[in-house]
């Protein structure tokens, strides 16, 4: 007999409620509640230990240790039940879908891994979640993926995701001899300066570039840096040349600055020291 | 929904957890980590990571898998019952 047929046997006998559909228990101690509610559209019932004698209390408890260890049912706190099944959700949902199938196998597994998890903050951010359960997530994201996790959530949740980094997969990847880790470098690149980048837009004009560049130096000598550099991406000719005037006016303002850039496939990458 | 979930689960919440923990013969230390009742040995995540009250979040499988409610830990749970 397995553990639900037992189950609905003691629930019969003891608590004289006969159930015939019944895939899920919530086990609760709450003074005052029936020791049983049965919602017969989820099949699913919670036991009120509270309402039960000590000898049902007994008989039920003894079920449980042979439920999970012979029949391998889950055992889980309900919150987890909730949250799992959530994820599971949004993962499912077009979007979410759309980008973990793009990237499963094409950055390393604890990046993708690092992905999902932001992708589920990214999620609480929108339901205006609390600063606490906000915090405590990412942190977990951080203290799991301490190489990667906190920039793949930042980048996560700017929607670099969806539009940078995919743009440069798809140049990179239409381009003759393609292999992935050239592409894992530049992605690399991305994960692990993409606190401090600028990324050189369409809207954007070499002036506003400028301005951008400054404003993350600013940010940086304000939060404690004191060899400020910033990072600076930008896709097509034209954001190219701009980046490039940008640098080059940068140049008569800051007379130590240094510049290690590459520009390939239309793909530019530069880094400014100021110091 | 999961499923894993479909084949039945069970679920236990805050008035319960540390309760029940008693059914599977453990108990909590002084400083709220999970061990056995028997031996005081500890009780940890197929990681080796020690599991504090605040954090358990089930039991998996017939070999007692268990599991910790961070985000990344649900989501190997996941992958592991979809």
């Amino acid at each position: 007999m397995t553990f639900f047929e037992r189950l609905k046997e003691f629930i019969k006998i003891d608590l004289k409620l006969d159930i015939h559909d019944l895939i899920h228990i919530n086990i609760i101690r709450v003074e005052g509640q029936p020791p049983i509610k049965y919602q017969k559209d989820k099949k699913s019932a919670v036991i009120n230990l509270e309402s039960l004698d000590s000898i049902q209390q007994g008989r039920f408890k003894s079920m449980l240790p042979p439920a999970v260890k012979e029949e391998g049912i889950l055992y889980l706190d309900e919150k987890v039940r909730e949250t799992v099944e959530k994820i599971d959700i949004e993962e499912g949902l077009e979007d979410g879908k759309k980008l973990l199938k793009f990237y499963k196998d094409k950055i390393p597994p604890d990046d993708y891994f690092a992905l999902r998890a932001s992708l589920y903050l990214k999620q609480k951010f929108k339901e205006h979640a609390s600063r606490e359960e906000i915090y405590a997530i990412r942190n977990q994201i951080i203290k799991t993926f301490p190489e990667h996790g906190e920039n793949i959530s930042k980048l996560c949740s700017s929607g670099y995701f969806e539009t940078w980094i995919k743009r440069v997969y798809e140049i990179m990847s239409g381009t003759p001899g393609f292999k992935n880790e050239d592409f894992i470098k530049r992605f690399n690149l991305f994960v692990e300066e993409g606190g401090f980048a600028v990324f050189v837009s369409e809207k954007m004009t070499s002036s506003s570039v400028i301005k951008a560049i400054e404003e993350e130096r600013a940010t940086q000598i304000k939060y404690g840096v004191t060899d400020p550099s910033v990072i600076i991406h930008a896709i097509g000719r034209n954001n190219i040349e701009n980046a490039n005037m940008a640098i080059y006016d940068l140049k008569t303002k800051y007379s130590h600055l240094s510049v290690y850039r590459t520009d390939d496939m239309d793909i530019y990458f530069a880094r400014i020291k100021f110091n | 929904m999961i499923s894993k979930f479909h084949e039945g689960v069970i679920t236990f919440d805050e008035s319960t957890k540390e309760e029940l923990l008693s059914c599977f013969g453990k108990t909590v230390d002084d400083e709220g980590y999970i061990i056995e009742r028997d031996t005081g040995q500890k009780v940890v995540t197929q990681e080796g990571d020690r599991i504090s009250i605040e954090e358990f979040a089930g039991i998996r499988k017939g070999s007692e898998i268990y599991l910790k409610s961070d985000l990344p830990s649900l989501i190997k749970l996941l992958d592991t019952i979809r």
